[in-house]
């Protein structure tokens, strides 16, 4: 998390020189929220992650909320490329190499933060009122770019278009954050290409492959 | 002791058999409503709180009962956590029974029909759902491997049906199996997180659309694409 724009005023010699602890910290955040879930960390589970003390973690900040929300803030500026990327795919104009190499850098983004996306859904799931506005934003800029495909590839459903967006971000979300846990028995390097294809075949007018006549042997 | 292969049905103390049938009756029933009670309990307070965070003070108050009467029913608050997740185990396992007709059906077919009964069961349990699926890693190493091998049995029924499928030339032989599985049963998780039975949209009509991404996604023909009807 070096370069942080959240990151302490670097004049405040006190802080600056235990930068890193601040940093550890913000790491354990991650990686404690992303295996044990956001609900279910406690504030001793961050200290043991960052072999640091209570009174330290304390000193930067006032519980894990608080820590949550400046990881949270850092995910929100990487995920704004990413919702560029997610925006070019449009029914006729990508096909699934371009879906692969764009799950490719979810996948990258999703490593770097797995600790907010799956505190994220869990607050999602609270209907939590605090989620801040702007991140609320970015997943609507998001939905709004993929409605626009999906409406594009006229899949005949009665679920709405907006409604089949925001599933093909949870889909591609859900996907990664279950294959990159502990207990996947998936490889994620394999997810891209099958997922790239059914998502091609089904939001963005790809066609059925032609079946070429297989020998069938019993 | 604590038996591994329990779950929420049988708590311990009703094997103890009272004398008379009647009051053996009346004692399995009282043992077996409380029982199910503070599992119940506890999974509320689990999902509100967290696992980690809840006492088995938390949970004898919600119960109305002393903290030490708890320990007549269990050992350790992980004992609670594996009923509620072996609970809801036991529940969407039911789904893989499929009727005869629908077994000899062919491999879009028993997909749709899969995720229909899936879909069925979400509406129930959402809470229990929800806090089996974030806090089972915190089972011990022996509990957490028979969950994942019950969860594997789930998934594998998924892929043998992908494997019909591509061997019917239904769906693209191309498909890894394991990864269009997880795609199908993330995309029915999800809706745990989002839907709103009061909403505009039935989970029959949500299920409907899963069922179409995953047949349509696997390169399934289109005539097994139901077209929607308004009902």
């Amino acid at each position: 998390m070096t370069g942080h724009p959240f990151d302490p005023d670097p004049m405040d010699a006190s802080l600056t020189d235990n930068r890193d602890v601040r940093s550890r910290l913000l790491e354990a955040g991650n990686a404690v929220f992303s295996e044990v879930g956001y609900t279910g960390a406690t504030v001793d589970d961050l200290i043991e992650h960052a072999a640091t003390s209570r009174a330290t973690f304390y000193r930067y900040f006032r519980n894990k909320d608080e820590l949550f929300d400046e990881l949270s803030r850092a995910c929100f500026q990487d995920m704004k490329a990413i919702v560029e990327d997610l925006g070019r795919m449009r029914a006729g104009e990508i096909d699934t190499d371009e879906i692969e190499e764009i799950l490719g850098h979810y996948r990258d983004l999703h490593t770097r933060h797995a600790g907010v996306f799956r505190a994220w859904w869990e607050r999602v799931a609270r209907l939590d009122p605090e989620v801040p506005v702007e991140e609320g934003h970015v997943f609507n800029r998001l939905v709004e770019g993929l409605t626009r495909s999906v409406s594009d590839a006229r899949v005949e459903s009665l679920v709405a278009p907006e409604v089949q967006a925001a599933l093909l971000y949870l889909l591609i979300e859900a996907s990664y954050s279950a294959v990159t846990s502990r207990w996947s028995r998936v490889d994620p390097d394999t997810l891209a290409p099958t997922l790239a294809r059914m998502v091609h075949r089904t939001y963005l007018g790809g066609d059925a492959p032609r079946r070429a006549s297989r020998l069938r042997v019993v | 002791m604590v038996n591994e292969a329990r779950t929420t049905a049988t708590p311990p103390a009703a094997r103890r058999p009272p004398r008379r049938a009647s009051e053996r009756r009346r004692r399995v029933a009282n043992h077996e409503d409380r029982w199910t009670d503070i599992v119940e309990r506890a999974g509320a307070i689990f999902y509100r709180k967290g696992y980690e965070a809840t006492s088995l003070q938390d949970i004898a108050d919600s119960v109305g009962m002393l903290k030490g009467s708890i320990y007549y029913y269990i050992k350790t608050k992980e004992d609670l956590l594996y009923a509620l997740v072996s609970r809801a185990q036991d529940m969407f396992e039911a789904t893989l029974e499929e009727d005869e007709e629908t077994a000899r059906s062919a491999a879009p077919v028993r997909l749709r029909a899969f995720i229909g009964r899936w879909m069925a069961l979400t509406s129930r349990e959402r809470e229990w759902g929800l806090v089996a699926e974030r806090e089972f890693m915190r089972l011990s190493k022996r509990r957490l491997k028979r969950v994942i091998e019950r969860r594997d049995e789930l998934s594998g029924y998924v892929k043998d049906i992908i494997r019909q499928g591509i061997d019917e030339g239904a769906f693209d032989p191309s498909t890894d199996e394991s990864v269009a599985a997880t795609a199908i049963f993330e995309l029915m998780k999800t809706s745990h997180l989002w839907h709103r039975p009061s909403g505009p949209l039935s989970l029959a009509e949500l299920g409907d659309w899963y069922a179409t991404f995953a047949i349509r996604g696997l390169g399934g023909p289109r005539w097994h694409d139901r077209t929607p009807v308004r009902p």
